[in-house]
């Protein structure tokens, strides 16, 4: 066991006897070939987020013997979570389990020499951060949306393949209006980044940035909502989105040029779309555009909290009880923020990612 | 972990130059910058720089070399973008590719010391290819050690 720092724990074994471990991937190096299994075992795999989804991705990852696995999450195990956590019991909510440990445990079960580094900790803290530099995939399953943001800006900067995952449902007076989610692949050429596709919630994510005493500040005062609200969750949902990304990864491994820049799977209607992002020929994104940091490595600055406060108390009215969005877009100045505002786009209170319901209003 | 990265559509530039000729050596600049952390270094390829025929000083089967006003050219587009340097070049007839004696001596005694000299601030890596670009060597002036350290993996996103 090898410590990397107070948060991080690397276990680094060596490698499972070799032919144990052929005989576990005979099965899926029939449908991949011996090479592609070679170019995964040699991939440092990050997965921001080890909740329902997150945890879904890791289980089907492990499987294939990656070389190491990076993981992130911040909260423990609840009650409420088992219904989707892959592997957590009952026990792990009474024993306030943590949610990478959680996915330690699944991982070392299966293959206690599988090189991982487990972070507890909050993705938006540079350290944490900087530990995802060495990632050569990533897979985003975080349901923030300042998260999502920063993993973008990281993944472009470092030369990282991104597959942003989500996962949602919507349920109105009872009724399942939609559930499905979406695995958006973005690498430096696509044309395309989070940033300027409208495809995360700027406002979410601003709040998002704001350390925990300025954000129960703001709630208090009426700024920005309560970010407690109980998601609607399904494990199948979790698996389904979490299997696409997975496949979808050993398809970019086996070298195949996919010709979509994401896929949207309609759960309610059981139905999948592929969907590609039409490219702007002048493409101004501070991010991926011609002035942005793609592959800018080194020269750029990671979107952590500390770095992109938003002051917002000079713009503070002197009764602000309003909790409408719209209003709040009218009273929030941009001077300070890391992206423009108007990129942004506010659907569904009760939506894990924004964008799924995007996707199904394009169909 | 050290690696260098390229973009897909840089990608394929290179190969459609480098896959020209097969008779004589090829050979190509690339600008990088680095995304270096305590396990992994990486060269992240932001610009080719493909050379016109004129620009080459010595293009045989066994040797390349460019015209120092083309090196020069080079050297300030680098300096520009605060960038790093990548050597490429070809050995058309190999199939089981490494770098030559001759690679080894321009290497050591002539491209780092003139950029350790000259442009310290440049880092320099070399790539050389064989028969396809699927078979390769890469290595870097690593400036910690001061001797060339071996780069495990090209990727291409």
């Amino acid at each position: 066991m090898k410590i990397i720092n107070c948060k991080s724990t690397s276990f680094s074994m060596g490698n499972i006897n070799d032919r144990t471990r052929k005989m576990i991937c005979s099965r899926h190096v029939l449908v991949f070939g011996e090479d592609v299994q070679e170019r995964i075992s040699d991939l440092t795999i990050g997965v921001v987020s080890t909740g329902g989804l997150g945890t879904g991705i890791i289980e089907q990852l492990m499987r294939l013997f990656p070389g190491k696995l990076i993981y992130i999450d911040n909260d423990i195990v609840e009650l409420s979570n088992l219904n989707r956590l892959v592997g957590a019991t009952i026990i792990d909510s009474r024993l306030n389990t943590r949610k990478v440990d959680l996915a330690s445990r699944n991982i070392l079960a299966f293959n206690p020499h599988q090189e991982i580094i487990p972070i507890h900790g909050d993705f938006l803290e540079k350290e944490n951060q900087e530990q995802f530099r060495q990632c050569d995939f990533i897979f985003g399953a975080s349901d923030s949306d300042a998260v999502r943001i920063a993993t973008n800006r990281l993944c472009l900067a470092h030369g990282i393949a991104y597959l942003d995952c989500g996962v949602g449902a919507v349920v109105k007076d009872g009724q399942l209006q939609a559930a499905g989610g979406q695995v958006i692949r973005i690498l430096p050429d696509s044309g395309f980044c989070l940033h300027c596709s409208g495809l995360f919630n700027v406002e979410h994510a601003m709040d998002e940035f704001l350390s925990d005493d300025e954000r129960k500040r703001q709630e208090k005062q009426g700024y920005i909502r309560g970010t407690h609200i109980a998601a609607p969750q399904v494990y199948a949902l979790n698996m389904m989105v979490a299997a696409w990304a997975v496949w979808a990864f050993t398809r970019m491994v086996s070298g195949e040029k996919l010709s979509f820049d994401g896929i949207a799977i309609d759960a309610k209607g059981l139905k999948t779309y592929t969907w590609k992002e039409s490219a702007q020929e002048i493409h101004d994104c501070p991010t991926c555009g011609r002035n942005g940091i793609v592959f800018a490595g080194d020269d750029v600055d990671l979107l952590c909290r500390d770095e992109s406060e938003v002051d917002r108390g000079e713009i503070e009215t002197e009764n602000p009880t309003n909790n409408d969005d719209s209003e709040r877009v009218s009273v929030q100045s941009d001077r300070d923020m890391p992206f423009p505002l108007h990129q942004g786009i506010i659907i569904g209170e009760t939506m894990d990612n924004p964008f799924c319901l995007r996707l199904f209003s394009l169909m | 972990m050290n690696q260098i990265i390229f973009r897909e559509k840089d990608w394929q530039e290179l190969e459609q130059y480098l896959s020209r000729r097969k008779d004589v050596e090829s050979g190509v600049y690339a600008l990088s910058k680095t995304s270096m952390s305590d396990t992994t270094n990486k060269f992240l390829v932001i610009r080719l720089i493909i050379p016109n025929a004129s620009d080459y000083l010595k293009r045989t089967s066994v040797r390349v070399a460019f015209r120092p006003e083309f090196t020069e050219n080079v050297f300030q587009q680098c300096e520009a973008v605060r960038g790093h340097l990548l050597d490429i070049h070809t050995h058309p007839w190999s199939a089981d590719v490494n770098f030559s004696g001759v690679d080894d001596h321009e290497a050591i005694h002539t491209k780092v010391p003139y950029l350790n000299k000259y442009l310290p601030d440049i880092m320099i890596g070399f790539i050389v290819f064989g028969k396809s670009l699927a078979i390769a060597r890469a290595r870097f002036w690593d400036k910690k050690t001061n001797r060339l350290s071996q780069i495990d993996r090209i990727t291409v996103i």
